[in-house]
């Protein structure tokens, strides 16, 4: 008798625990499918194409194997491309987390109209591209009537062309990104300030310490995973910059702000370069995943974690 | 009780009415869409001229579908065909043909001409032969024109007559004109005479009013560096530099002109409604054509109606009825009329409302004088990237990097890698 009491109870377990599983199966299964058909397969389709010569609408794509990566080496265009987007993120990421860092800092102090400022700071994030860009089209205007060669006139300096000028076009593009971008960054270190329990403060007050050595000897250390995660996707974020330029330059003047994402656009959507412009996307990608992996092993190391 | 039977005769006679009446209003009908990439007061024009249509054409129902622009336009229609589901027909560049072609999605008009609601020679000979040759490839007419413009100088009427000059008809006079009307105060120019983008349909102009033209016959080697095109160039670049009475952006420059920072500029002659809205009535304007050097010249530009290849047969009837009559003589002449795009049938300069308005319009008669001398671009598929390289060839020229006869001859040797591909 016992011995069939036990079978029953396994079956009445083993049942439970599959309708548990098949319960959980499908709560997974709309995000999976979401994942499947948006994210990984299309993923795989890339590569697939990446080895092809493809206009995207001929019934019959020729193979050419890893020719479109031999092909990208050799194409100048790409190569300035990859120039161009480090300069990019070499003139965004450490001036964007210095200046977010900064703010954060400051809305993190108890201060009068903190929610405005809060929301202020962040209203640039959520604006569409298009429309930050006809504001700061008005700002780098290349003559007289340009709100900042209003101000060069003024302080009696040469008026510059701004957008039109290939030295000034990426300078222009980088500032105007920081200024977009800011407060993306200054919400995560708000969130990591926070975190930090205020326990630590009042021990460091207690045994006399003062504004910046708190900062350097708590704030900057217990920070350190928050400034890590936004070093991380500043960068991946970075590499794959996009909109300001298709909407500001177009790549221009003489290809100064051609970016690999812009161009990868290009070849992809206008020139319809389908099997190249995957190659691209798929180079881009190895760039990218090996800085964030060296970043881990030589900056990661260095995260401090409570 | 009488009633009741009074309300079933009622009914019965009712259906056998619908049963009769249903058989005739359910002749078969035709859904066509129309994908383009007319915004504003162009689409405005296209739903009327569909509205219109469907009136005398009741059983095809014609979906019009604006798309956004040029470049939107061929992305939905590539993704589309990549789907397979294109839409019966559309708007495309010569070059987007070129490339749908490559890939068996197009079905050629030439197809529907000897049909029983086909066309005659004299009707196919009545488009302008610039025109028909840009709509064919290998020998074969796959499209029909349909939205075309010329290329126009158009003009600040009241500076040139405050400097005592007529609108200029050469460079010469075009140079003269710029250097007359360019207001400098406190040793900093508050006017220019002129405008300039850095980009190819500004050499064009130039280069084709020279003489010049972008290929040699064969079409696969390119010409433009020859000392037309190289004073062409030269020419836009001393007005920026030597003469110092024009500068360039990279947009339309209709906004310019209207806020009185130029008094000139080039454009199509389908932008007259854009010009129209930015000066209002500041100042007096006009639209000639432009300026030559050896002779006149109209640079081409605009789409053609294509028709897709999977349509049914049914639908591609109805799409030919609808292409067909859209460029019937009277119709292109409404379009041309409400639009600025020009008519793309000869006859059509002949009929009595285009004439009338011509008269009436002396100012837009300027663009449709200039049809004699359209000229249109090479027809290869590798046009877009052509046209990238002598802009950039432009650019490097307007930013003084090199010499124009540098930028031309770096860009001939691109052009020429690309072609004998």
């Amino acid at each position: 008798m016992p011995f069939q009491r036990t079978t029953a109870r396994d079956a009445a377990r083993r049942h439970k625990f599959l309708t548990e599983t098949f319960t959980a199966y499908l709560y997974l299964l709309p995000a999976t499918a979401v994942l499947v058909t948006f994210h990984f397969a299309p993923v795989l389709y890339a590569f697939y194409v990446s080895l092809l010569e493809w206009n995207y609408i001929s019934p019959n794509p020729a193979f050419v194997g890893f020719a479109n990566y031999a092909a990208l080496l050799q194409d100048s265009d790409f190569i300035t491309s990859l120039v161009n987007t480090v300069y990019y993120v070499v003139g965004t990421v450490p001036t964007s987390m210095a200046a977010a860092l900064l703010v954060a800092v400051l809305l993190n102090q108890k201060i009068r109209g903190l929610a405005w400022y809060r929301t202020v700071y962040f209203l640039p994030v959520i604006t569409a591209a298009n429309a930050v860009a006809i504001i700061w089209f008005w700002i780098y205007h290349p003559d007289y009537s340009g709100l900042l060669n209003g101000l060069l006139d003024r302080l009696g300096l040469p008026i510059q062309s701004w957008l039109l000028d290939p030295r000034w076009a990426m300078p222009c593009i980088i500032l105007m990104s920081i200024w977009k971008g800011l407060g993306y960054n200054v919400v995560i270190f708000l969130a990591g300030l926070q975190n930090i329990s205020s326990e630590y403060y009042e021990a460091a007050q207690i045994d006399g310490a003062k504004g910046l050595s708190m900062f350097r000897h708590i704030t900057w250390p217990l920070l350190s995973p928050t400034t890590f995660f936004v070093l991380i996707i500043s960068v991946i974020g970075s590499f794959q910059v996009f909109s300001q330029v298709y909407v500001m330059t177009r790549g221009g003047p003489l290809k100064s702000t051609l970016v690999v994402v812009y161009y990868l656009y290009k070849i992809g959507f206008e020139d319809f370069k389908m099997g190249y412009a995957s190659a691209m996307a798929y180079a881009l990608f190895i760039i990218i995943f090996t800085l964030t992996l060296l970043q881990r092993k030589y900056i990661g190391s260095r995260v401090h974690y409570q | 009780m009488n009633r009741a039977i009074a309300g079933v005769i009622t009914l019965g006679l009712l259906v056998v009415l619908l049963a009769g009446v249903a058989p005739a209003s359910a002749a078969p009908k035709v859904t066509i869409t129309f994908w383009h990439g007319m915004g504003s007061a162009l689409g405005k024009t296209i739903d009327k001229l569909v509205q219109e249509f469907q009136k005398g054409n009741p059983d095809i129902i014609v979906k019009a579908e604006y798309q956004g622009n040029y470049g939107a336009l061929n992305q939905k229609i590539m993704a589309a065909l990549a789907a397979k589901k294109p839409p019966t027909m559309a708007q495309a560049y010569g070059n987007w043909v070129a490339e749908y072609v490559k890939s068996a999605a197009v079905k050629p008009v030439q197809e529907f001409f000897a049909g029983p609601d086909g066309l005659s020679k004299e009707e196919i000979e009545d488009f302008w032969p610039q025109l028909r040759a840009g709509c064919t490839f290998d020998g074969k007419m796959y499209t029909l024109p349909f939205n075309k413009s010329v290329a126009i100088y158009i003009h600040n009427l009241t500076a040139l007559k405050e400097a005592g000059l007529a609108p200029p008809s050469t460079w010469e006079e075009l140079l003269t004109a710029s250097k007359a009307t360019t207001v400098v105060k406190d040793g900093k120019i508050t006017r220019h005479g002129m405008v300039l983008r850095p980009n190819v349909d500004y050499f064009a102009n130039l280069l084709l009013t020279n003489g010049g033209r972008y290929l040699d016959e064969t079409g696969r080697k390119a010409v433009f560096n020859g000392p037309e095109g190289v004073e062409a160039l030269q020419f836009m670049v001393d007005m920026l530099h030597k003469y110092k009475v024009a500068y360039y952006i990279p947009g339309y420059a209709d906004a310019d002109f209207g806020a009185g920072k130029t008094c000139g500029y080039f454009a199509s002659s389908a932008s007259y409604s854009y010009t129209d809205k930015a000066v209002g009535d500041k100042f007096e304007w006009g639209i000639g054509p432009i300026p030559y050097k050896k002779g006149p010249a109209a640079p081409v530009a605009g789409t053609d109606l294509v028709m897709f290849g999977s349509a049914t047969p049914e639908e591609q009837e109805a799409a030919w009825k609808f292409m067909k009559w859209l460029t019937s003589p009277a119709q292109t002449v409404y379009w041309a009329i409400n639009t600025g795009y020009i008519p793309v049938r000869k006859s059509a300069l002949d009929l009595k409302e285009m004439k009338e308005w011509m008269a009436a319009n002396p100012r837009n008669a300027a663009s449709l004088n200039a049809l004699k001398f359209a000229v249109t671009d090479p027809n290869v598929a590798e046009w877009q990237d052509i046209r990238e390289i002598i802009s950039q060839a432009v650019e490097e020229a307007f930013l003084a990097k090199v010499t124009p006869k540098e930028a031309l001859d770096k860009a001939v040797e691109k052009v020429n890698a690309l072609l004998a591909k």
